[in-house]
């Protein structure tokens, strides 16, 4: 299901069944969910029979049916909402609960289900190329995935919400907000509301590029290699606070396994030629490297012998090996990063 | 879209150093439109391939690349931009300053001209970068 199939159902208010929201923009999530609450629950007193929500990575099907069943108090319908299920391991007997859950729905036309996943639930893909575990729950339920939004879509909602605050805004200033401030739905709307508290305090009625600059806060987004970029420059203590970012974007720590391996294996590499008497300016060439990433690696192999690059590489093998094993890889990496920083001189 | 043959040509001089010329040729598709232009092409580099999104629009040009390297600048003139120069599994913090942009006219397709530049890990050079694509 389209997001725009969504948007014209809520304007019809024709909303039923049951829905999964996954994706990576939660705003939309949130936003949509919120539509369809204010749709379906019109008298809070009732919110404790008309509203059950749960929250697990375990979907308890009997509990669902029990609250699909129960016919909603003083109100035409009941919503029931499940955020936080891990979808991406689903078994072929989930998805037959699943099936068991919709035809549910289907005899109880009063319960509208909205299931909520978050990206470590599962991976939905893009509206494009969906996922596997994306299209066959499309095939069972009304799922949408809200995509990260394109620059035209962003600048277009920054616009909308300019002009409803009474506000304009000059070619080119909210490209610029959206390149200072990343695409991330949440911040936008933040830094929006910054900038129409300034615009009034100033009475202005046009918000322009200097006026981004100077209020929005700049946002790094989505540093994915800053782990590997401060262990190549042997910067210990940024590495520690890097990996701490990555986990608190519940970024997966096999990934970033995969990532320190990569890079330790690529020094390994730059390291013994340079020890056979490659040149510096030799080593992309000779590994069809760009030559950029070449000349950070030569940079960081002058800082130390081969064998101890080879040690760093067996010990990334180890933790391969003991997190395949059951042991906590994120353990492993911080272990790791003190042996590294601990090994880091000649 | 219309499918295009895509080519672009940098001359890029090191502060100390010789002009080196770097050219390369690829299919591509181009979308026209009153507000914008939209050219999409996929090149194979080091280590893979990537997929090249260059959009001009109001005077600015926007070069978004994805895969093997990755980077969004988006080319200004007169304007310096910090870009992160993403290439698994380091990501390169580079600046660029847009001297000159311009949309160029061609008989049957469009083109691109920079003049910038960018400082990477204290380096700087100076590219002029020329991209043409030509219906096919």
């Amino acid at each position: 299901m389209l997001q725009s199939e969504l948007k014209t159902q809520l304007k019809a208010k024709k909303i039923g069944g049951v829905y999964l929201f996954c994706g990576e923009e939660d705003y939309l999530k949130r936003y949509y969910l919120g539509q369809i609450r204010n749709l379906i629950l019109t008298d809070p007193v009732f919110d404790a029979f008309n509203h059950p929500v749960f929250h697990g990575e375990q979907i308890d099907f009997a509990a669902l049916a029990d609250a699909i069943t129960a016919p909603p108090m003083m109100a035409d319908g009941k919503l029931i909402e499940w955020s936080g299920a891990i979808f991406e391991d689903m078994k072929d007997a989930d998805f037959a609960a699943l099936e068991a859950v919709v035809r549910t729905v289907g005899e109880n036309p009063a319960s509208v289900v909205v299931f909520v996943v978050g990206t470590e639930g599962m991976d939905a893909g893009s509206v494009k190329r969906p996922s596997t575990v994306f299209k066959r729950l499309a095939g069972i339920v009304q799922a949408v995935n809200f995509e990260t939004s394109t620059d035209d879509r962003l600048a277009a909602w920054l616009n909308a919400h300019i002009v409803h605050e009474g506000l304009d805004a000059e070619a080119g200033a909210l490209r610029a907000m959206i390149d200072r401030c990343g695409h991330s739905m949440d911040v936008l709307a933040s830094e929006t509301e910054k900038i129409v508290c300034y615009a009034r305090a100033h009475g202005m009625r046009t918000v322009t590029r200097e006026t981004v600059e100077l209020v929005c806060s700049p946002t790094a987004e989505d540093d994915a290699f800053g782990l590997t970029n401060a262990v190549l420059a042997g910067d210990t203590p940024g590495a520690y606070r890097k990996l701490s970012d990555l986990v608190r974007r519940r970024v997966d720590p096999m990934v970033v396994l995969g990532q320190v391996s990569r890079l330790i294996s690529d020094l390994v590499s730059v390291s013994c030629l340079l020890e056979e008497g490659t040149p510096p300016t030799g080593v992309a060439a000779a590994l069809g490297m760009n030559e950029y990433k070449a000349k950070l690696y030569v940079q960081s192999a002058g800082k130390r012998r081969p064998e101890q690059f080879r040690a760093l590489l067996a010990q990334c093998r180890e933790m391969d090996l003991a997190s395949k094993r059951g042991a906590d890889p994120l353990i492993q990496i911080e272990r790791f990063l003190a042996t590294a920083s601990a090994d880091g001189g000649r | 879209m219309e499918r295009v043959q895509v080519r672009r040509v940098s001359v890029i001089t090191p502060d100390a150093g010789e002009p080196e010329t770097v050219a390369g040729e690829w299919e591509g598709a181009l979308r026209t439109t009153p507000a914008e232009l939209l050219l999409t092409f996929t090149e194979p580099v080091e280590g893979g391939k990537v997929f090249n999104r260059v959009i001009w629009r109001d005077g600015i040009l926007t070069v978004d690349r994805r895969g093997a390297v990755s980077s969004r600048i988006v080319f200004r003139t007169g304007e310096t931009v910090g870009v992160d120069l993403t290439i698994p599994p380091l990501s390169i913090p580079m600046t660029v300053t847009t001297e000159e942009v311009l949309l160029l006219p061609t008989p049957n397709g469009v083109g691109f001209r920079v003049l910038f530049s960018s400082v990477i890990s204290g380096e700087r050079r100076r590219t002029e970068m020329t991209v043409v694509a030509t219906p096919v």
